[in-house]
């Protein structure tokens, strides 16, 4: 394996990092869309962790 | 009737035993898997697409690790289409939108198939090995329908994350391209505008291309340094080292070679614009020293117009030196050698209007005798103009005219034992015959000795600029010569020159004004000698 590491460059894990944020958004939006609202999918991950809902801006 | 009871018996508590299983049966179907069968589809399918996220997400997070495509896959047909060059594709790590993205992909298909296959290998193994599991199977088809809603949802849940990416991969690949599009066209347009193109100066190489090969300090060759699948801004080379793409950019930050013989070419090759000169004309007719005799003069030339003047590789220099000495010693000049093809005698010339390299070739009058010499001077199908030297002492109609009494300035002269027409049919007709096109290509006709010429009876009336020289030579029989050679060129102009005198770049037959005239017409503009005899 080359000095670019066995994951390959840099700017590979740059694209993996926007695919993933990708599939986090295609997930929230169908969760969303599952659920009617965006303010209980945001009470629901504000609920699993405190520092989540303070990023929110909603105490669960 | 002993007999008959145990069987009675038996039948008795094996009808029981088949109606005990049939009501566990109803009731297990009825009362708890019809109940729970929406829990068990929306368990499985919510666990479906969890699976099909987090089988993706471990593949882009790493904790699965698909194959890195990286410089030993792109010399693959299985994951690159083979270039269109001679040459295998280079050795650099190709961009991720058309290289890991598949491998990633198929890693996630993957990730999803094993998540899914897995369990129902284990059952099936478990109820091969033990058949009476499935007396069982109204609970069995608990996992079983639980397990069916998880794969078929595990399935289009990586449909549906695939579809999502894909539809992102095409507009990030179609903005890829069209910026790798523009990059090149770019690329290329500035490169034409300047006539630039990349000259190997080496002996019987000559070879001269659009496209140099450049050498990363790892000392890997990348022959297609363009924006491509390997990168479309910058490429990341084998060794990890960041190469800017595009030639003009690599010319200025990379050493070029030469990608037939991997010479060293001079920095700036393939960004600049290069012009060809072979100077042509029969054995001791005077090429060498008319080219020392020019080069000096062009050196003397351009650094008086506030320009740069430097020999673009060692070997040059070498000859260039020699040059000089030997033009302005007014020594003797050595005969070049027949063995083999001339290098290159490179120069680059900066001026504040233009900036390129020069390259003159000098081949053996020997060479040029016959056709199946000249196949071997790769260098006359690429020129942009030649040079045909004419010495006036091997013209048989001057010779008759100067008769016995100049016998002794004759042999001062040295004159040039072959027919300068017949040296100029046998190198046309080659280049024809190689396709070069000559129609778009300029010739200088240089009449050279005109120190002596012009004090000798035949060329006097050459000294007072009347007739011109191109009337001169029709005059003394050249006429098949000059009307072959304006059929043969898209341009003709003749030159009177004397290499004895003309390395000065002032003097009235300085060497200069036909390399200045023929890398005009190339691309390459100098100014104007001045004070030059007509």
């Amino acid at each position: 394996m080359t000095a670019a590491g066995s994951r390959g460059p840099r700017h590979v894990t740059a694209f993996r990092a926007a695919a993933l944020a990708l599939v986090v958004l295609a997930v929230a939006v169908t969760v969303r869309w599952g659920l009617g609202s965006w303010d209980l999918l945001l009470r629901i991950v504000g609920g699993a962790h405190p520092w989540l809902a303070g990023l929110v801006g909603i105490v669960p | 009737m002993d007999e008959l009871i145990p069987f009675l018996l038996g039948l008795v508590a094996v009808v029981l035993l088949v109606a005990l299983y049939v009501f566990l049966v109803s009731f297990v179907l009825t009362s708890l898997l019809w109940p729970s069968l929406p829990v068990l589809l929306l368990g499985g399918v919510v666990a479906g697409l969890v699976l099909a996220v987090a089988a993706v997400g471990a593949t882009l997070v790493g904790i699965r690790t698909p194959v890195v495509v990286g410089p030993a896959h792109v010399r693959h047909e299985r994951w690159f289409r083979p270039t269109r060059s001679p040459f295998p594709r280079d050795d650099a790590w190709p961009h991720y939108l058309v290289g890991q993205v598949r491998a990633d992909g198929l890693a996630a298909a993957r990730g999803v198939r094993d998540a899914v296959r897995g369990p129902w290998r284990w059952a099936g193994r478990h109820v091969r090995a033990t058949p009476a599991v499935l007396v069982a199977w109204p609970l069995l088809l608990f996992p079983v329908v639980a397990g069916g809603a998880a794969s078929v949802a595990a399935g289009a849940g990586l449909l549906g994350l695939l579809a999502v990416l894909g539809a992102a991969w095409a507009v990030a690949v179609t903005g890829w391209a069209a910026v790798a599009v523009l990059l090149r066209t770019g690329d290329r347009l500035l490169r034409v505008s300047r006539r630039a193109r990349a000259s190997c100066g080496r002996a019987g190489c000559n070879h001269v291309t659009d496209l140099p090969a450049f050498r990363c300090p790892c000392s890997r060759l990348h022959r297609d340094l363009r924006p491509g699948v390997l990168g479309v801004v910058f490429r990341r080379c084998a060794c990890d080292r960041l190469l800017p793409t595009t030639v003009l950019r690599a010319a200025s930050a990379l050493p070029a070679s030469c990608p037939l013989c991997d010479g060293l070419l001079p920095r700036g090759s393939g960004a600049l614009t290069d012009v060809r000169i072979p100077v042509l004309g029969p054995v001791s007719s005077g090429k060498s020293r008319f080219v020392a005799a020019a080069m000096l003069a062009l050196e003397r030339h351009v650094r008086a117009a506030d320009g740069e003047f430097a020999a673009a590789d060692d070997a040059s220099g070498r000859t260039l030196a020699a040059g000089a000495d030997l033009v302005t010693a007014a020594a003797p000049t050595v005969k070049t050698a027949a063995q083999r093809p001339p290098a290159a005698i490179s120069a680059r010339l900066g001026v504040p209007a233009t900036d390129g390299f020069l390259h003159v070739f000098d081949p053996a009058g020997e060479l040029l005798r016959d056709r199946e010499q000249s196949r071997g001077l790769p260098f006359l199908d690429e020129a942009q103009g030649f040079v045909l030297i004419v010495d006036p002492f091997s013209v048989p109609a001057v010779r008759a005219e100067l008769g016995p009494a100049y016998a002794e300035r004759l042999a001062q002269a040295c004159p040039a034992t072959d027919d300068p027409e017949a040296s100029y049919q046998v190198t046309a007709q080659w280049l024809r015959d190689a396709g070069a096109p000559l129609h778009r290509r300029a010739l200088a006709v240089v009449l050279v000795k005109a120190d002596l010429l012009v004090d000798l009876p035949p060329g006097r009336a050459l000294r007072e600029g009347v007739p011109e020289v191109r009337s001169w030579l029709l005059a003394h029989d050249l006429d098949h010569l000059v009307t072959a050679a304006e059929r043969d060129f898209g341009e003709v102009r003749c030159f009177l020159v004397s290499s004895l005198t003309g390395w000065r770049h002032d003097d009235p037959h300085t060497a200069l004004t036909p390399l200045v005239w023929l890398a005009g017409l190339a691309g390459l503009r100098l100014p104007e000698p001045v004070g030059v005899a007509p």
